[in-house]
């Protein structure tokens, strides 16, 4: 065997050697292939994924929320009330936000079923904003969340809405009257 | 040279039995010295306690006041009491010669996810009674008076259990010291990818029992609605 042709074989064995981890490196792994897809928007602007579309307005803290009826209601943590509106984008079939959660860190917060008649209560219809509050009870109030609208707690190979939220440390007012989900028109 | 002697007759002995030794020991089937290697390590296990009962993981003893520390809860059953309507707010009325008991207990969510409701693989498993083999009737809220209620990590709630039971099983708060055994249970925690979608908790594990009094919860205030449909029924007659 020449020297040229054993240069070869190598050049060629590496050739093949760095293909492969390159394929191992970007190949989804493991069930990377159902994660949900994250659509990510700022606060005032709109996400759209397949089938939501959604802006969130605002996001406050408070420690007392007074409901649409004017029911006062009290926690042992805090209240993390997010204006947000939503609409679906293809078909009104099974559109709702069941999927809505608030993750600080590694912990998940699903909207509360303490409050009625809330945003994730409604069910968004195709071309028209579904505005309303979504509530959130936590311990405290965390400095920076994010949250994650989809229109079911299985979001596996759907879009997700991902907004990040800030809040100021200390800023947690006296109480947030509620305003009652609404269609929106544009 | 009489024990040489000897010695070599002692050899030639030796070698004799060794001979014999080994003709016997090839006249025995491999499979009877695999049986009784396999009779020596059980019987070696056997005496080092391997029939023993393996010990049993000690559990914690419920008292009013005191946590329970669990994988997804935080456990502190306050109280007991016996109703004959523990839930006018909720329509529930035990049948005839039942009564309700309520196990009240403060639970904090110490689990990174929302803690899920309902009585069957909701919080209905983690809290029973001694003897009793049924689910409680409802699990709800104390405070908001909502059922199956969802715990936020972090965010303690007092809920309650409420079983029906025929009177004769139930305690007397009347008679002395009335207390009911209660048990704890603490859940291990499961998750899917594929077939199923996210984590569950269950497979619960008993992880404290104890006895709890009871009272006797005050009669509760005349349902107005029921009075007024008894006038009702009384003008009609």
């Amino acid at each position: 065997m020449s020297a040229r042709r054993r240069l070869l074989s190598a050049g060629v064995a590496a050739v093949a050697l760095a293909g492969a981890w390159i394929v191992t490196e970007t190949a989804p792994s493991g069930h990377d292939w159902l994660e949900p897809l994250p659509v990510t928007a700022a606060v005032g602007d709109e996400a759209v994924g397949r089938n939501l579309a959604a802006t969130v307005h605002g996001a406050t803290a408070a420690e007392v929320v007074v409901d649409d009826l004017g029911a006062a209601i009290e926690t042992g943590g805090v209240w993390v009330v997010v204006d947000a509106s939503a609409r679906a984008v293809v078909t009104e079939r099974a559109s709702t936000l069941g999927g809505a959660r608030l993750i600080v860190g590694d912990v998940e917060y699903s909207p509360t079923d303490r409050v009625d008649r809330t945003l994730v209560d409604g069910s968004p219809p195709v071309g028209i904003d579904l505005r309303g509050p979504l509530v959130f009870e936590l311990p405290d109030v965390p400095a920076e969340a994010e949250l994650r609208l989809a229109g079911s707690a299985d979001g596996r190979g759907d879009s997700v809405l991902v907004f990040p939220l800030a809040f100021e440390t200390g800023e947690v007012g006296a109480s947030v009257t509620l305003p009652a989900t609404a269609l929106e028109t544009r | 040279m009489a024990e040489a002697a000897g010695d070599g007759e002692g050899e030639g002995d030796g070698e004799a039995r060794r001979g014999r030794l080994r003709a016997t020991f090839d006249r025995v089937p491999t499979s009877w010295l695999a049986t009784g290697l396999v009779v020596v390590l059980l019987g070696a296990s056997a005496a080092f306690g391997g029939l023993a009962d393996a010990p049993e993981p000690p559990i914690a003893t419920i008292e009013a006041g005191r946590p329970i520390e669990g994988t997804q809860l935080d456990i502190t059953v306050t109280g007991a009491t016996v109703a004959d309507a523990a839930l006018r707010e909720l329509h529930l009325e035990p049948e005839p010669g039942h009564r309700h008991l309520t196990v009240v207990a403060e639970v904090e969510n110490v689990w990174t996810t929302p803690a899920g409701s309902g009585v069957q693989f909701g919080f209905g498993g983690v809290v029973r009674l001694d003897g009793v083999d049924d689910d409680p009737v409802v699990v709800y809220d104390v405070d908001d008076v909502r059922l199956e209620p969802t715990l936020q990590p972090g965010v303690p709630r007092t809920l309650a259990w409420v079983w029906e039971l025929p009177v004769d099983e139930l305690p007397e708060p009347g008679s002395g010291e009335a207390t009911v055994g209660v048990r704890v249970f603490d859940r291990s925690y499961t998750e899917g990818k594929v077939i199923i979608a996210g984590g569950s908790f269950g497979d619960p594990v008993l992880a404290a029992a104890g006895t709890v009094a009871v009272t006797e919860d005050p009669a509760p205030e005349p349902d107005p609605f029921a009075a007024s449909a008894g006038a009702i029924e009384e003008g009609a007659q």
